[in-house]
């Protein structure tokens, strides 16, 4: 893969992180709420100023019938109809209607309309020179004594401006917020996603065995600067814990072996200046305590790789020439029991760990598979890639162990029934146990059909 | 052998001194770490067993300032402790070799003798020969009475080292370690099938070369002539 290439991936994949973060999912739904509440403030002012210029212009218009008919002085129509004259000419905000009982206009600049009191809205435009653009009327109309009409409206066009420049108003908010909802959302997410990947590296970093490391503390007093202070702590007390764990079983190592080596060193006086039948008893006691000490030595090494964590000194260890070494080794055994025992690896196989610890992890394993089995059986280690990474397999046709036991003999001293007449003591499939998982792989028995299997999947890191 | 045992647990220092004694060794004993390097340093030693928890100054020091005064001499460290990364931790600060206490007596003593002899054997060697056993180790051949033997890799790796240490006596362990590179106590009988194996393939008809030490190892030897 290319520089640019690999460059681009690597951008692309920030970018999913950074819009898939849950931060800027926050960040997008506050400026949801936001947009939301910025609407409801715009309805509610929008529904009261409408109210307000609504009444404003109906007092007006109430008034100004009033005036009309103080002017005329009463309601005779030849004067109301000589002022609405004069009114049209000298007041042109209002529109004015006089017409007889008949429908039949009198005077001012408007067409003729049902002759209904009160106040009223006119949608369909009503004025002599109407035109499509114009806004409804609002107006007061009164019915004289008479019969005839009298109607003043004013035009409802300063309403609708408002209307539509509180529209024009809300789509400007409305962009400004999503606009600055979305940028700031991007770039508050970057911001805290750089801090939270600091931590998370330096967790990965701690997590790979350096139980030393720690968290960056950026020194603002912020909430993140306590919690990876609160994190901090939590790797000092970790390591404090890990340290006593590790000095502990040095401890009863020394404190038990000191005085165990002494016990041996007395046996062995003691058998040297023997003769007969004392000797033999003191032989086998020693042959008793050399058991003790290695179920001993096994149970403390279990536990040490258990509470392990360093990879630091892990090496790349090729597995073909370990399987050999292997092959060679126990191969007199299994002919002298007339078991076969092969390999099938593929021969560029490398897995990152200790070889040490590796050889003896495959070396229980073969030896199971050995002493577990009857006369004949046929015992191979297998070894492949895979998707996941690399894939090591020992398996024998022997009598198996029943599935619901696999947990069971994975345990520290667990035999099975069948096996309680073989010497051993349980331990060495607690030890590939802790061994695989100080590799991180992972140990799955399974049903050879018939046999045991037992896989080893080394993940690729 | 001029032997210097550095070692505060005067029991332990007790059985190790009266048995080699008895291996006609010449023993020194310094019960602390600071008399142990000030005696290690003074030289004429030709191994140096040392514990590594010692009061005053512990053994890994011990052993860094010797080898930082670039004194050779064979180390072994005779100690309790057995972590995973102990024994690395010792042969990294100079050591030569690393027992673990308890111990039996036959060990420390066969891994004294093959330290002690280490320096005088030259590794350029291309020609082994006890007896009428012979291995070529540039066509890595092997001959007996003139009769070519056909060897299995391990065997033959085996077979070379017995001969390299003619005489001496090698345990089980050290057999382990140093041809199978294995450093954990297998519940198989390993060495003892290979070793059964050679005997076969070296002739069960003619004199025994590899000799069974009881309690101890095993020791290729010619057969004493008469
Ligand atoms: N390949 C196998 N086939 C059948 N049973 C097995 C096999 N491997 C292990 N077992 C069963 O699982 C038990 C636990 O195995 P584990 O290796 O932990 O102990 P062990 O072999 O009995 O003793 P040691 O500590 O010497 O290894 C065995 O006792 C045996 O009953
Ligand atoms: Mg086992």
């Amino acid at each position: 893969m290319s520089d640019t290439t690999a460059e681009a991936v690597a951008g692309r994949g920030r970018a999913r992180r950074l819009i898939g973060s849950s931060l800027f999912r926050l960040m997008l739904l506050y400026a949801g709420l936001f947009s939301l509440s910025v609407m409801v403030l715009f309805v509610v002012i929008g529904i009261t100023t409408d109210g307000f210029m609504t009444r404003q212009i109906d007092a007006t218009v109430a008034n100004e019938v009033a005036e009309v008919r103080a002017d005329a002085g009463g309601d005779d129509p030849v004067r109301l109809r000589d002022v609405v004259h004069g009114l049209v000419q000298t007041s042109p905000g209002f529109y004015y209607l006089l017409q007889d009982r008949t429908g039949h206009v009198l005077a001012g600049n408007m067409s003729a309309i049902h002759p209904t009191p009160g106040q009223r809205s006119l949608e369909r435009s009503h004025r002599q020179y109407a035109s499509a653009r114009d806004a409804p009327l609002l107006g007061d109309g009164v019915i004289l004594p008479d019969g005839s009409y009298l109607f003043v409206g004013s035009s409802a066009g300063a309403r609708r401006e408002m209307r539509l420049s509180l529209l024009r108003a809300f789509a400007w908010s409305l962009g400004i917020i999503v606009m600055l909802g979305l940028g700031g959302g991007l770039l508050m997410s970057m911001l805290v996603l750089r801090r939270i990947e600091a931590i998370s590296r330096a967790i990965r970093t701690i997590m790979g065995g350096n139980l030393s490391q720690r968290i960056p503390v950026g020194g603002s007093d912020d909430e993140f600067d306590h919690l990876s202070d609160g994190l901090n702590r939590m790797l000092d007390r970790i390591e404090t814990l890990v340290g006593s764990m590790r000095q502990i079983s040095n401890d009863i190592a020394h404190d038990l072996r000191t005085p165990l080596t002494r016990l041996r060193q007395r046996l062995e006086l003691a058998h040297r200046d023997a003769t007969g039948a004392l000797a033999e008893q003191l032989d086998a006691a020693l042959t008793y305590l050399d058991g003790i000490l290695a179920t001993f030595t096994s149970l403390l090494r279990i536990s040490q790789i258990e509470a392990r964590i360093r990879e630091e000194d892990f090496t790349d260890v090729a597995l073909t020439p370990l399987v050999q070494t292997l092959i060679e080794a126990y191969g007199p055994t299994a002919e002298a029991q007339q078991q076969t025992l092969t390999a099938d690896l593929r021969d560029d196989l490398m897995v990152r760990g200790d070889s040490h610890l590796l050889t003896q992890l495959l070396a229980n394993l073969v030896e199971n598979a050995l002493r577990h089995t009857p006369v004949g059986s046929h015992v191979s280690i297998g070894g492949t890639r895979c998707t996941g990474g690399i894939v090591v397999t020992v398996a024998d046709d022997g009598p198996g162990i029943p599935a619901d036991q696999h947990d069971f003999v994975l345990g520290r001293f667990a035999r099975l029934d069948a096996s309680r007449s073989t010497p051993g003591s349980g331990l060495g499939l607690s030890l590939v146990k802790a061994v695989a998982g100080l590799h991180g792989a992972s140990l799955e028995l399974m049903d050879n059909q018939p046999g045991l299997l037992c896989q080893l999947l080394f993940r690729k890191p | 052998m001029r032997l210097l045992l550095i070692e505060d647990d005067a029991e332990t220092a007790a059985f190790i001194d009266e048995a080699l004694r008895g291996q006609a060794h010449e023993l020194q004993l310094a019960v602390d770490g600071r008399d142990g390097l000030i005696c290690a340093v003074g030289g004429g030693w030709e191994v140096i067993i040392v514990d590594r928890m010692l009061p005053a100054l512990d053994g890994l020091s011990i052993v860094r300032t010797l080898r930082a005064t670039g004194s050779q001499v064979p180390v072994l460290f005779l100690t309790t402790l057995d972590g995973i990364d102990d024994r690395v931790e010792g042969l990294n600060a100079g050591a030569d070799d690393y027992l673990v206490k308890p111990f039996a007596m036959a060990e420390l003593i066969a891994r004294i003798a093959a330290l002690g002899r280490r320096r005088e054997r030259t590794s350029t060697v291309t020609h082994l020969r006890v007896a009428d056993l012979e291995m070529d180790l540039l066509d890595r051949s092997v001959r007996r009475a003139a009769e070519p033997v056909m060897l299995q890799p391990r065997e033959f790796r085996l077979l070379e080292h017995l001969m390299r240490h003619e005489g001496e006596v090698l345990t089980r362990t050290m057999l382990l370690e140093r041809v199978w590179d294995f450093h954990f106590d297998p519940n198989t009988n390993i060495v003892e099938s290979h070793v059964s194996r050679l005997r076969d393939k070296l002739g069960r008809h003619r004199p025994e070369l590899i000799h069974t030490v009881r309690g101890s190892g095993y020791m290729l030897r010619a057969p004493d002539r008469v």
